[in-house]
């Protein structure tokens, strides 16, 4: 009898163990992250096929417009990142029977935070390598591997006054044309153990027109993978593309 | 009674550790039937966009349905005179074509659309030449009842596929019931169409480092995969709708969907129109892969050009102007086109013949000759 109840003691140890062993540890929880994106033109939602106007008065139309996020980072009061996704990449899209607008984070470090960092584009390494194909990043995407990824694109029409109407053809890539983006948390950047937080982020279209230089469509109607002109937008863009 | 006690608490540790999401086992001891149905292992080269997330879940792919799907893709019971099967105009020669500019049925009349190539379908995400299916079990299910395909009713196949022994013990494995329907049917006949992946032609080989392109080779692969500035550089303006090392249109949506000049307005086919009712997509059809497109003469939605250089010439020479024309052809020019004047892509002879030979890069030996993707019949 003495044997067989130490033999069940030990047993039902074994179960328990295992048992315990089979859930999550409850150690402080991981706090996760909802990103809701919206396209703005000029302060309101995009309308695809619609007619806009530009710094100069002049017409146009946006048909599709998506652009790449990478390398979330969260950073504290002291500027330390303590939270980064380096392998993620994340299409950001609003087009002909798509939207892609939400961007999930989980396993974020419960803590406050200062600022939101985010990179409109792929990093150099990733932007040259075919093999390195990670998490959301698509060659059909990109131009060659010499050249690498569009970071943001933009396709419509420009409605301008002659015979025919032009693309309108924005393909914004090259490493030179990277611009990472930060955005101010303070106030609002607690994240407690187990919660969750959403958090809405513009992207506003129009800063892609103007900023360093008010650009014309009869010069800036097509623009893909030439260092000059894709310099001039990007720049642009980088003053204003993502806000709260 | 320990053993038995041992035996016992073993049991209860393992189904306390399962993890959600196995893939449940037939619960009969029929050995061959537990062993006989497992996840399919798709192997898919690095530098392929993400798949896993594009297969439907109520339509995992299992060994069982792979196996099941290719005996009813090959499977001319399926037709109202058991004359032709999917096969009959998805030949795996032909790289899942028939040769044919536009198809017939089994009635002998004739079609008015090209036979699509099937192959890397785990990337489209709408199908047929104007999109109107959104998913490949959608798509199985329409040429079967067709008049002018395979004419026969969806309730006649499941009665003529339940009644052949061979398939209630297939359907058992596959899906757990030997109840034949159209759904299970159009399931496994969807779960075999996303194994037919094609990724070992010159230009993978090219792509992993296993072999060098010919000179001509190379020009026409930069040509290809670039959209000419005028004056300034030189391109085919190909991998814009071509995109990517799948070389077809991007899965999202309609952005798959371009008119690309075959037509003017009077003459066009209403193609994406049919389905979304928007005037601005008149004239679109669907921009598929190019992979063994030296294997799937002849081109275009309705197989109107035989060669492959007469569809360089269209691209180069005789784009139609119309309202939908696609903004990439008419951005796409390699000399400054005056006003009012047409749409010259501007390629030299040597600019279109090198394209021509990147085209040819593209075909795979290994698919076409695959035999997990051959007929499971004796002839």
């Amino acid at each position: 009898m003495k044997y067989i109840s130490k033999f069940s003691i030990g047993v039902f140890a074994l179960l328990f163990l295992v048992l315990a062993g089979c859930q999550d540890e409850k150690n402080e929880s991981p706090a996760a992250v909802k990103m809701d994106f919206s396209f703005l033109m000029n302060g309101k939602p995009l309308a695809l096929k619609t007619a806009y106007q530009n710094a100069k008065g002049e017409k146009f139309t946006v048909s599709d417009a998506w652009l790449y996020i990478s390398d979330i980072t969260l950073k504290d009061a002291t500027g330390k990142a303590v939270y980064e996704d380096k392998s993620g990449y994340y299409v950001i899209q609003k087009g002909p029977g798509v939207e892609k607008l939400n961007i999930e984070m989980d396993s974020i470090p419960a803590g406050t935070y200062s600022s939101l960092e985010m990179t409109v584009g792929v990093d150099s390494v990733h932007n040259h390598d075919i093999t390195l194909v990670e998490s959301g990043l698509d060659p059909g995407r990109a131009w060659t591997w010499n050249t690498g990824y569009k970071f943001l694109s933009l396709e419509g029409t420009c409605l301008l006054n002659t015979p025919d109407e032009r693309p309108l053809i924005y393909h914004i890539g090259l490493d030179q044309n990277l611009k990472t983006f930060s955005l101010d948390l303070t106030g609002n950047g607690k994240l407690v153990p187990g919660g969750s937080a959403n958090w809405n982020v513009k992207v506003n279209l129009e800063s892609i027109f103007s900023g360093k230089e008010t650009l014309s469509f009869y010069n800036y109607n097509s623009v893909k993978a030439d260092p000059v002109s894709s310099g001039v937008i990007a720049d642009n863009y980088a003053n204003g593309l993502l806000s709260w | 009674m320990r053993k038995n006690f041992l035996l016992f608490i073993c049991s209860l540790l393992l189904v306390a550790c399962q993890k959600p999401g196995d893939v449940p086992l037939p619960k009969e001891k029929d050995s061959s039937a537990v062993a006989s149905n497992k996840p399919y292992e798709f192997d898919i080269p690095v530098y392929f966009p993400e798949y896993e997330a594009r297969i439907p879940s109520d339509n995992p792919t299992t060994t069982a349905g792979v196996e099941l799907g290719r005996m009813l893709f090959y499977e001319k019971k399926l037709s109202g005179d058991n004359s032709m099967a999917c096969a009959t105009c998805h030949q795996q020669s032909k790289a899942f074509t028939d040769g044919k500019a536009v198809s017939v049925g089994i009635d002998g009349i004739v079609g008015t659309k090209s036979a699509m190539s099937i192959e890397n379908m785990l990337w489209s995400n709408r199908f047929f030449w104007d999109g109107r299916a959104a998913s490949l079990e959608e798509q199985a299910k329409e040429p079967i009842p067709n008049p002018i395909e395979m004419h026969q009713s969806l309730d006649k196949s499941v009665e003529k596929i339940a009644a052949d022994t061979l398939y209630p013990e297939k359907f058992k494995t596959a899906f757990g019931t030997a109840e034949v329907t159209s759904d299970r049917i159009a399931k496994a006949i969807a779960q075999f169409e996303r194994t037919l992946i094609s990724k070992d032609s010159k230009y993978d080989q090219y792509l992993r480092g296993e072999y060098q392109p010919t000179n001509q080779e190379m020009e026409g692969m930069n040509l290809f995969l670039t959209h000419p500035i005028a004056g300034q550089t030189r391109g085919g303006n190909c991998g814009d709708c071509h995109s990517g090392v799948l070389t077809s249109g991007l899965p999202d949506g309609f952005v798959a969907f371009h008119n690309n000049g075959l037509d003017s307005l009077e003459d066009m086919d209403p193609g994406l129109y049919t389905i979304t009712k928007d005037s601005a997509d008149f004239g679109k059809f669907k921009a598929p892969s190019l992979r063994n497109i030296a294997l799937t003469a002849p081109y275009m939605h309705d197989g109107r050009f035989n060669t492959l250089e007469e569809v360089l010439d269209h691209y180069n020479d005789h784009i139609h102007m119309s309202k939908t024309l696609d903004g990439f052809i008419i951005d796409g020019v390699n000399e400054p086109i005056p006003e009012g004047q047409p749409i010259k892509l501007g390629l030299t002879d040597d600019e279109k013949a090198a394209i021509i030979a990147f085209l040819k890069m593209l075909t795979d030996e290994k698919f076409v000759t695959n035999p997990d993707y051959s007929s499971p019949f004796k002839k």
